[in-house]
């Protein structure tokens, strides 16, 4: 899904919601063309549906018609037997036409035919019945004829009337069910009749009687022949032929029905499979917006929130993204930048202010440290030139001239505060002679230069040690070292004075120190020695600015300086420099 | 009008020298004792409430002093009923109105700035001898 990433959300949008119109198009197509198909199979149904019931209904035309030439054998009414004729002729039409009609299959055709021919036979069956019957009808007349002469002449002769009367009663019923012995039994008993010869005349009436009965047997024999063989069989092959053109129809419409199913059924399948397909792809790009917006955008709400809170935010979500989420995360990255800044720069300045509310307070405190140390000699030497005015009104120069020393010492003291000043703000500006410091030499150069005091003291020292070199200002750090080691000499009072000056190393750092064997200071005064006109006692001829030079010497190339004292004397000023390379 | 015992607290020998002549040129005062820094001072209060030496008159006290600073020698001063009632006048050369406001919470009766004129000294510490010298109270 990242490559969606790399499309905006309303390209995205567009593309889920043509994919899902398209699909719905497809769909439809699909369920247009099912159910076209269907239509197409239905008509092709209904086609053959008809086709079967015109078939039925020949059928049905096949057994009226039967019933007609059965009422007719019954009846022997000729108007029914017309009506028979019409029909046959209708019904013959009917298939002929049928058997013509190209919509119909070879096959079906075919069996048209044979059905019309089957229909001609039975047709000419049907007249030759009915010729037979009507032949049969005329000869019956004669018979009744013959009969009435018969029973005229036999009235005398009892046994041969019987035998007519018989044989009469024996056609009748012979007439109504056509059961050949009885007739048979009658031919042959006029038979007998006819070789008694009782007279010639009655032998003539009786041969005549005979031929005209067995004509009647004849005429009935071959009437029902037709009728019940001929007729018959082409009743039954009609029927056969019917029925196979009927099974030929039925087999046509099983494929269809069977098209027809799976066609639907198919239709169903692919129509719910695409359904199933469309609902997943509307998920999906559902589930891809909303991905794709809800979850970024609640993500960018919160970044929002915490850069208007003025929280930090270490980074924006989403700027990996191309779409319009990654352009609001761009954004909201400038805002977090701006923020950012905006709180580097108010540190700045709050640091710069607090460095320049701390400058400003050791300021006031310099200048009024300052003021109250100038303003001491300036009061000393007024005052006493004031004094030695007055005592030189009253005559007294010997008191005059013993004041003048004080006087030069007031001047004096200012000066060197002057300059010790000066020395300490030049501290703040100057940066020079940065270089790698040979700190033994440097060291026996400070010892030199206070030997003749401590030679006068009576020091003993001890610099017999291992001492890394510095890169530092050799000017600056031999300052140090001058301060500390006339501090030594100026403060220790042990009757027997000891100066050490050493170096121990550390992991990351050189100690060096100095180290005198006084009474050493005490543990309230271990950080007041260092602030500025700081003096521990009145009698000293410092300025108090001398420690307040050696520790901005130190903290300005990293270092630090502290005191250690303890009770029971010696006093020793660390002094740590890390082994970095120093600069100043 | 009483002549005055000072107690002067001074570290500086020089200030301490023309302020002792000028006191003695106004012939109604003189300086009693003198500490020269917070610790002595402490410990000659401490003598005096213990009624050890004299009480004096007035206090004269330098406030930038070594070893403890001069408010809190005037707290100890004033802090103490025996004592409360000696006039403090606070004698230095700090004009900083910092100084002056901590003097007087602490109760300070006068805040005088050392005049770098040697007549204006006489001057001022002769009026201060004059009121202080008239004042009932004492």
């Amino acid at each position: 899904m990242n490559f969606l990433r790399n499309i905006t959300i309303k390209a995205r949008i567009g593309l889920g919601f043509t994919l899902v119109s398209s699909f719905i198009v497809v769909i439809s197509i699909i369920a247009y063309r099912g159910t076209e198909s269907s239509s197409q199979s239905y008509e092709k149904y209904s086609q053959i549906n008809n086709f079967s019931y015109q078939i039925l209904s020949i059928d049905k035309s096949i057994s009226d018609l039967q019933r007609g030439v059965q009422n007719y054998i019954y009846t022997g009414y000729t108007a029914v037997a017309d009506t028979a004729n019409k029909e046959i002729k209708a019904l013959s039409a009917k298939l002929k036409s049928e058997s013509e009609d190209t919509n119909h299959d070879n096959l079906s055709n075919d069996y048209f035919k044979r059905l019309l021919l089957h229909l001609e036979n039975y047709g000419k069956a049907f007249n030759f019945a009915v010729e037979e019957r009507m032949k049969r009808k005329v000869l019956i007349d004669q018979l009744r004829i013959k009969l009435a002469d018969i029973k005229v002449g036999l009235l005398n002769n009892h046994k041969a009337y019987t035998v007519i009367l018989e044989s009469e009663k024996r056609m009748y019923e012979y007439l109504e069910d056509p059961d050949f012995i009885k007739v048979s039994n009658s031919l042959n008993e006029i038979d007998t009749l006819i070789s008694e010869r009782t007279s010639e005349d009655l032998e003539k009436i009786l041969s005549e009687y005979k031929k005209n009965y067995f004509e009647i047997i004849q005429s009935t024999r071959g009437f029902l022949y037709l009728i019940t063989v001929v007729m018959s069989a082409e009743a039954q092959e009609f029927s056969y032929v019917s029925s196979l053109l009927k099974n030929h129809v039925l087999n046509q419409v099983q494929p269809i029905s069977e098209q027809f199913k799976k066609t639907n059924t198919r239709t169903q399948n692919i129509l719910l499979v695409a359904s199933l397909v469309l609902i997943l792809l509307a998920i999906l790009f559902s589930f891809s917006i909303s991905n794709g917006i809800n979850r970024p955008l609640s993500q960018l709400t919160e970044t929002f929130n915490k850069l208007a809170a003025d929280e930090d935010v270490n980074s924006v979500p989403g700027l990996e993204f191309k779409d319009e989420i990654g352009i609001m995360s761009k954004a909201a990255d400038v805002f977090r930048q701006k923020n950012q800044h905006t709180k580097d720069i108010v540190k700045e300045l709050d640091d710069k202010k607090a460095a320049l509310e701390k400058s400003n307070e050791e300021l006031d405190q310099f200048v009024y440290t300052v003021s109250h140390d100038l303003k001491s000699p300036i009061v000393t030497s007024m005052g006493f030139i004031g004094m030695m005015k007055s005592l030189a009104a009253d005559g007294d120069s010997e008191a005059v001239m013993e004041k003048l020393p004080r006087l030069e010492n007031a001047n004096r003291r200012m000066s060197t505060l002057i300059d010790d000043l000066l020395e300490l703000s030049r501290l703040e500006r100057v940066n020079e002679d940065v270089a790698l410091v040979n700190m033994k030499e440097m060291i026996e150069s400070v010892i030199e230069l206070h030997r003749f005091k401590l030679n006068e003291k009576k020091f003993s020292v001890n610099t017999d040690f291992n001492f890394p070199d510095l890169v530092v200002s050799e000017t600056r750090i031999s300052q140090v070292f001058e301060n500390l080691v006339s501090n030594a000499i100026k403060y220790c009072d042990n009757e027997n004075p000891e100066l050490e000056i050493g170096c121990e190393t550390t992991d990351n750092s050189y100690r060096y120190y100095v180290k005198d064997n006084g009474s050493g200071i005490s543990p309230e005064y271990h950080e007041k020695v260092f602030a500025l006109f700081q003096r521990l006692r009145k009698d000293s001829e410092g300025t108090g600015i001398g420690l307040a030079i050696v520790k901005k010497v130190i903290t300005s190339i990293g270092g630090r300086i502290w005191i250690e004292s303890p009770p029971q004397g010696y006093c020793t000023f660390w002094m740590e420099f890390p082994k970095i390379p120093q600069s100043t | 009008m009483k002549y005055l015992k000072i107690y002067m607290i001074e570290d500086d020998d020089d200030h301490f020298e023309l302020a002792n002549f000028s006191i003695n040129k106004s012939e109604h005062a003189e300086i009693l004792y003198r500490s020269s820094d917070g610790e002595e001072a402490l410990s000659l209060v401490n003598q005096i409430i213990a009624d050890e030496i004299e009480k004096p008159d007035l206090v004269m006290l330098d406030i930038n002093i070594p070893k403890v600073d001069g408010i809190e020698v005037l707290k100890k001063l004033k802090g103490c009923t025996e004592l409360a009632s000696i006039p403090v006048v606070i004698f230095t050369t700090s004009n900083a109105s910092r100084d002056k406001a901590r003097a007087y919470e602490n109760h300070a009766n006068s805040y005088m700035v050392k005049p770098a004129d040697f007549d204006e000294m006489k001057r001022i510490l002769a009026l201060m001898i004059e009121y202080w010298g008239n004042c009932n109270r004492l």
